[in-house]
């Protein structure tokens, strides 16, 4: 396994392409029905989603470039999320994501990079809906 | 319910769920998340897992609605932040607990956290409630 620190860290920064997501009825619905939330089998215009279909929206595991060089595996160490402002079925959402930390740890199994990923959700007209924030691990 | 009825140190009620091969599968193609560990034996085996791992964001999502039926109707969940412990693995039962840490005005905090059939907790995590549910045009 290659482990290359200073291309790590020097991800730091890094901010994905802007992408934008429309919040689908049928897709809202399929969401729901995956986490296995009952009596969601009609989703309309306007109605509220759960706001965790922002999941969705992730590129996961992150397209961080370079990514080969530290590490093999991803695991997923945490996700933090900030609600501003509820979701609707018919919005469309833009966001971005930005690596804001990139740091080294060793545990029994050896070194760990901890990542950090921090995404704004934003819908137009209606600003800042939600941020998440991921801890993503390479090993 | 009231945040009037709320004591620190209170319990949530227990819950469960169980992520089977199917729920993966409708997990994975809902939120595009194909990562082989979650339904790929021989990659979860390689990297080192006893089975096909549970998604994260799938364990949130039910942390999540856990809270939101807690607190439905009386208060809204402001902040949700959960760190993964262990991994959870397919056809396995977990339980989610949680507790209320804080009341402070119209906010409440809680701890929430998972535990597997074996009483390893999986997961813990905090969310910070607020009383007050908005109106639409206050969020809009």
């Amino acid at each position: 396994m290659t482990w290359n620190t200073v291309a790590m860290q020097g991800q730091v920064g890094w901010r994905s392409p802007r992408r934008v997501d429309a919040v689908e009825c049928r897709h809202a619905r399929d969401y729901a029905r995956a986490v296995g939330l009952s009596g969601s089998d009609r989703v309309q215009i306007g109605d509220a989603v759960l706001p965790t279909i922002v999941a969705c929206f992730l590129t996961e595991p992150p397209a961080l470039p370079g990514v080969d060089e530290f590490g093999e595996h991803w695991l997923n160490g945490g996700d933090a999320f900030r609600f501003r402002g509820v979701l609707r079925a018919g919005d469309r959402v833009q966001s971005a994501t930005t690596l804001t930390a990139a740091d080294l740890k060793h545990g029994r199994s050896g070194p760990l990079g901890v990542l950090t990923f921090v995404t704004e959700f934003e819908v137009p007209g209606s600003g800042a809906i939600l941020t998440h924030t991921g801890t993503r691990l390479r090993r | 319910m009231t945040s009037r009825q709320i004591d620190v140190g209170q319990a949530m009620p227990a819950a469960q769920r169980i992520a089977t091969i199917e729920r993966l599968v409708r997990y994975a193609g809902a939120s595009g998340d194909f990562y082989p560990m979650h339904y790929d034996l021989d990659a979860a085996v390689r990297q080192g897992h006893s089975d096909l791992s549970v998604h994260g964001l799938l364990k949130a999502a039910w942390m999540y609605q856990y809270v939101a039926e807690w607190s439905a109707g009386w208060a809204h969940i402001e902040e949700l932040d959960i760190r993964y412990r262990a991994m959870d693995y397919r056809d396995r039962t977990i339980a989610i607990g949680g507790r209320v840490e804080a009341v402070a005005g119209d906010v409440i905090d809680l701890s929430i956290w998972t535990a597997n059939d074996e009483g390893t907790t999986t997961t813990t995590g905090a969310a910070r409630l607020r009383t007050h549910t908005p109106t639409i045009e206050e969020i809009r």
